[in-house]
């Protein structure tokens, strides 16, 4: 998972990027489903229980159960008696590096992991961050800019065309036209929380958005079709 | 003064002649207009009827399907070839087709009463799901239980549930960007997982 730093204030040290990548590194070995030794693993080998494990652990299985609940189901890290708690601990990872920035006195940067951001105070340009929304029909592109601070920015959805994705509310449907779905919360845990959920519920997630105070949506669908929240073009440069 | 009496009266009968003919003038302009008005308009439809009995039938129907198809065609170009398929679904004749099998329809072309819930049908623009009523063997009403939201025919009905949301086409930008927000792996691990869960699920019922 590619991990971006930017630090724009101007005591930002070498010594503090490493802080932070080290935090994430600290993350992915505890979280990590692919590697046998994580805790996580030693959970869903029932090693140990989830009660039994560290604080953080149980930090991300409490904020899951929160979520869980939140979206009425539609959000669960538990499949086939496997925890894999992923769709919630990349957001939540990247909010705890962005308190520890803050805590050291930091007030513009931001962190990128895998495309989910927390963007605080201004750029280089003393401008607000300007986040673009990759293309999921050409990574190399992107179809809109962003002008955002002191918030997240998140986004779910698959690169891969066709691809069968089932609601969970009813699996007999399949959901094979959201490709891409971007939320823009109070914090990028919130925002990569509600993104993984909208995604799953299909189209009717972008109406789970809506009725989310203080969060904004872009869908998009396989026919290039974006919808958007009523508050989304406030956040849109381009 | 005799002189000028019937100059004066041949005057005045002069006049009235006069204004009883542009008078009269008028008022056949007026019933001219009128009767081509109206015969005009006779004599177009004549005119089509004339053409042919049936295509003079198609004149009415034409303007009811006008509304209702043109409305599904959806700006994509990729949609295109799909139109009808995607058009069928919201229209009450497509409801009667997910009813019927499973009633089992008599022969007649009528249905057993009850009330039959369709599947939901993606229309490309969203997902339809319809609730046919059947009495007496006939379909007596058509529920829509899911519309699409993004038509003007259902926003007017979905507006009191659910806020209308604005569609745009994507496209791409050349804007310079910080960031770059983006569907990684780990969504789609999720999503591929909660699908290979629910292909369990539906394999063992």
């Amino acid at each position: 998972m590619p991990v971006t730093v930017e630090v724009v204030d101007a005591e930002a040290t070498e010594e503090l990027l490493d802080t932070i990548f080290s935090y994430f590194e600290y993350i992915d070995e505890k979280f990590s489903t692919y590697k046998d030794n994580s805790e996580i693993s030693q959970i869903n080998r029932r090693a140990i229980t989830p009660e039994q494990s560290s604080e953080d652990m149980r930090t991300v299985f409490a904020l899951a159960e929160q979520t869980r609940q939140e979206t009425n189901g539609y959000f669960n890290i538990l499949h086939d008696g496997i925890y894999d708690p992923s769709g919630v601990v990349k957001g939540w990872a990247i909010r705890r590096a962005a308190e520890i920035l803050r805590q050291k006195g930091f007030r513009n940067f931001y962190v990128d992991a895998g495309g989910d951001i927390e963007a605080v105070g201004k750029n280089h340009l003393d401008q607000k961050w300007r986040v673009g929304i990759r293309n999921p029909f050409n990574p190399n592109e992107t179809v809109k800019v962003l002008s955002v601070t002191n918030c997240g920015v998140a986004t779910s959805g698959t690169y891969i065309r066709g691809q069968h994705i089932y609601n969970p509310k009813n699996d007999a449907q399949p959901i094979t036209d959201i490709v891409s779905m971007t939320v823009i919360g109070p914090n990028v845990c919130d925002a990569d929380r509600f993104a993984t959920a909208a995604f799953a519920m299909g189209r009717e997630g972008i109406f789970f958005i809506e009725s989310l105070e203080g969060y904004e949506g872009y869908m998009i669908d396989q026919h290039r079709q974006a919808t958007l929240t009523r508050g989304f073009p406030k956040y849109t440069i381009l | 003064m005799a002189k000028n009496q019937p100059a004066y009266k041949s005057s005045f009968f002069r006049k009235i002649k006069k204004f009883s003919l542009s008078a009269f003038m008028v008022v056949t302009f007026v019933a001219y207009t009128l009767h081509e008005h109206l015969v005009g308009a006779d004599g177009r439809n004549i005119a089509i009827a004339a053409a042919g009995g049936p295509p003079s039938q198609q004149v009415v129907p034409s303007p009811q399907v006008a509304p209702t198809g043109t409305p599904f065609v959806f700006p994509t170009p990729e949609t295109a070839p799909a139109a009808p398929q995607s058009a069928s679904p919201t229209l009450p004749p497509t409801a009667t087709q997910p009813a019927a099998p499973t009633p089992t329809a008599a022969a007649k072309g009528q249905y057993k009463s009850g009330t039959y819930v369709g599947p939901v049908v993606d229309a490309y623009y969203g997902y339809v799901q319809v609730k046919a009523v059947v009495q007496n063997g006939q379909l007596a009403n058509v529920q829509f239980m899911q519309y699409p939201n993004d038509r003007f025919t259902s926003v007017r009905i979905n507006s009191i549930a659910m806020p209308y949301l604005t569609s745009e086409a994507i496209q791409a930008q050349s804007a310079n960007v910080d960031i770059i927000t983006g569907a990684t792996l780990t969504s789609e691990a999720f999503a591929q997982s909660l699908q290979t869960a629910l292909d369990a699920a539906r394999a063992s019922s």
